[in-house]
């Protein structure tokens, strides 16, 4: 009941406050974003970090709960999986034992809205007190707030951006560099590469392939986009993925495979293929980069590029990675855990956390920290990947884009099988993620 | 003169054939017990070796180089000594529980008489039909703090496997097998139920009690999604969740993750040896075929 009560409590007060409207207000009043914090409070974080990582968070939560002057005391507790953390958060939505902070995909969170429990963070963002101001805001990609922000919910800035990374390339130039090819700009481009790279031995089975393609929806999002394709319809009533753009992108797909250029990797094995030379192109998370690293038999030329566009003066990617969510809880809690959000994605953190995780800084200014000029001078592919931030889009955060991404995993899995031709495959594809979207319609 | 002959040459095909079966035999279980070993085999390698020797392909069946400091490194990923602490004792206590539960309605089920058992009987058995899953979500909600209050505790994990179908059908059909002369002669005796129980269906079911002993005591050692949904802290955490602290979105670390796996397989290896004569037995007299 007091759980019901504070998020009845915070609905109100919200409601009042932006005057029943997402997204900044011209005039101010005072909010629940603007209180003080006058005794301990202590807030729950549940995550997916592993390893490296997890220690990193660990250090970073540390270093915060000593620091932030406002009795602040943030717990991480990890919760396996994001499918895994996802089912537990929709549990604990039903059994009213939500934690105070979340990390999870757009995808997540406007399922987990369904039930109301995601806290606007355009009241504690427009905050006089406590928010961000405009030089802070701009720092920001704009791409990683862009994503946090959903129309079909009044376009609530209903998260903030945690783990961002985005959809690159890995090259092996030395494998390039031996066909007589340099870095594809163009899809063609990269046709021609992939084919010029592969072998085949003397008992006609391919011993080196051109292109590990990874069958996710993400990846296939990428393609779209860097076709000069969109994702979802502007009144996000239809999905756009399944035109020309996502048709051409099986079709070639369907065709290097066919021809032996191309494989769909098992599992990770595309990070030893890569490493090993078995492969020259792998498109991926740029997060991925310590495991590409570690399967390297021998030092290699290596990059990480854009992915091959249709038009490379309009380079666009996919953007990866998942956001951190607070729930309605009280108004103390809510204002303690947008205190530590802000503070991890200020300059100096999210560069730490960057040189640590590998995944991207998500502002600009980052860049000129000494933590990321240090690392970037041997990890310099990490500075390629961050110098392709710019180009990242967001993938749809609608209601039931979890279900159509198994929809479009469906598709390619069918035409890589040779079960349904790529125009089939896709027709197919975009009427059930219609009828998903209708379902789904809030 | 013909069948003279013949008979001899047909003696010893016959031997010839009795000494060949066990042979094939033989060659038959070698080839399953291969089989079943593999992978065992494959994690203590794995082990052993690099993180790239790990992930190549081909593999290598022995490591290039044996790196030791893999165990170190994994013992260091988490607080693996509280994991098994915490482990041995939900395990534990799940064990004795489910014996207990099991034990007594088994028995009712097999050696009483009252209203409507074949009834209560196959409603027990449909509960075996429901895949864990769908009780997830029912289970979750009734440990939060709106009913039971034990979300994050030991009690979470221990009480949902009190007691199971599977365990009072397997103890069942081994308890039916008890001959009625000795239920007579216990009552000539002046013995109830539970006395009878006690003294003379229990010393004569030890297999059976073994068996289920072990499979709960495995099921609870092996535990994952349930620990991960219904805790948060690591001081009440099984060790299965440290084995995922290896697993990330962009990769596994496989060497370090078969080095926990050999760390956390070891002490129920250890138990199915020194238990698996009455595993065998248990399972064979109750009459469960895998």
């Amino acid at each position: 009941m007091r759980l019901k009560a504070a998020i009845l409590m915070a609905v109100v007060l919200v409601a009042t406050a932006c005057g029943g409207q997402g997204g900044p207000t011209a005039t101010q009043q005072a909010t629940e974003a603007d209180i003080d914090l006058t005794g301990p409070v202590a807030i729950t974080l549940w995550h997916t970090q592993t390893g490296g990582n997890v220690k990193a968070l660990q250090d970073m939560v540390d270093k915060f709960n000593a620091s932030n002057g406002k009795q602040i005391t943030v717990t991480l507790s990890y919760q396996g999986t994001y499918t895994q953390l996802y089912q537990k958060t929709l549990s604990a939505i039903q059994a009213g034992a939500l934690p105070e902070v979340a990390v999870g995909y757009e995808s997540f969170v406007a399922d987990y809205q369904k039930a109301d429990v995601v806290l606007n963070l355009d009241t504690y963002v427009n905050s006089k007190k406590n928010g961000l101001d405009k030089n802070s805001l701009d720092d920001i990609y704009k791409t990683y707030l862009d994503t946090v922000r959903f129309p079909q919910f009044s376009n609530q800035l209903l998260s903030f951006p945690f783990t961002k990374s985005l959809l690159i390339q890995y090259v092996n130039d030395d494998l390039l560099k031996e066909a007589g090819k340099s870095t594809p700009k163009t899809w063609d481009e990269f046709e021609a590469a992939a084919r010029a790279v592969a072998k085949k031995g003397a008992d006609g089975k391919p011993v080196r392939y051109g292109w590990a393609a990874p069958t996710s929806a993400s990846t296939f999002n990428g393609w779209v986009l860097s076709r000069g394709g969109k994702l979802m319809a502007d009144d996000n009533k239809t999905v756009a993925w399944n035109g020309k753009e996502g048709v051409d992108s099986l079709k070639l797909l369907d065709r290097l495979i066919r021809d032996q250029v191309a494989y769909v990797p098992k599992g990770f094995d595309y990070q030893t293929d890569f490493g090993t030379a078995k492969v020259a192109f792998v498109q991926e998370s740029s997060t991925g980069r310590p495991f590409f690293v570690s399967s390297f038999k021998q030092p290699i030329n290596w990059e990480i590029s854009g992915l091959p566009q249709t038009d490379p003066g309009k380079a666009k990617t996919v953007q990866y990675g998942a956001n951190i969510i607070i729930f309605k809880s009280t108004p103390e809690k809510q204002l303690a855990a947008w205190n530590f959000v802000k503070w991890f994605n200020e300059k100096d953190q999210t560069a730490e956390w960057a040189v640590k995780s590998s995944y991207m800084p998500v502002r600009k200014s980052a860049a000129d920290t000494d933590a990321l000029k240090t690392s970037w001078q041997k990890d310099v592919q990490g500075k390629q990947a961050f110098d392709l931030s710019g180009t990242a889009v967001p993938e749809p955060n609608v209601r039931g884009q979890q279900d159509i991404r198994t929809v479009i995993e469906d598709a390619i899995t069918a035409v890589v099988n040779q079960k349904m031709t790529p125009e089939d495959a896709m027709k197919q594809a975009g009427d059930k993620a219609n009828a998903i979207l209708r379902d789904n319609q809030p | 003169m013909a069948a003279p002959a013949a008979a001899p040459r047909s003696r010893a095909r016959v031997a010839r054939r009795v000494r060949i079966a066990p042979i094939g035999k033989h060659l038959f279980l070698i080839v399953l017990a291969v089989l079943v070993a593999f992978p065992f085999y494959w994690m203590v390698t794995t082990a052993f070796k690099s993180f790239f020797e790990a992930t190549q392909f081909p593999p290598t069946l022995v490591p290039q180089q044996w790196h030791f400091e893999n165990f170190p490194a994994a013992w260091a990923a988490a607080p693996w000594g509280r994991y098994f602490a915490n482990t041995l004792l939900i395990a534990a206590v799940v064990t004795v529980g489910e014996l207990v539960t099991a034990v007594l309605a088994a028995y009712a089920f097999a050696r009483m008489r009252f209203r409507g058992k074949g009834v209560i009987f196959v409603l027990f058995l449909a509960t075996l039909m429901i895949p864990g899953e769908a009780t997830l979500i029912p289970n979750f909600v009734l440990m939060s703090r709106r009913y039971l209050n034990l979300y994050d505790t030991y009690w979470a994990q221990i009480l949902p496997f009190l007691a199971t179908a599977f365990s009072i059908f397997l103890l069942r059909q081994f308890f039916l097998s008890v001959p009625n002369e000795l239920q007579d002669a216990a009552r000539m005796d002046g013995a109830g139920h539970l006395r009878f129980l006690w003294s003379v269906v229990l010393p004569i079911s030890v297999p059976a009690l073994v068996t289920v002993a072990l499979i709960t005591f495995l099921g609870a050692y092996n535990s994952f999604l349930w620990p991960l949904i219904v805790t948060s802290s690591a001081d009440v955490r099984p060790v299965q969740i440290g084995m995922s602290q290896f697993r990330t979105e962009n990769g596994s670390q496989y060497h370090l993750l078969m080095a926990a796996a050999t760390l956390v397989i070891a002490p129920v290896v250890l138990l199915y040896l020194v238990a698996q004569r009455y595993l065998i037995q248990g399972v064979a007299r109750s009459g469960i075929r895998g």
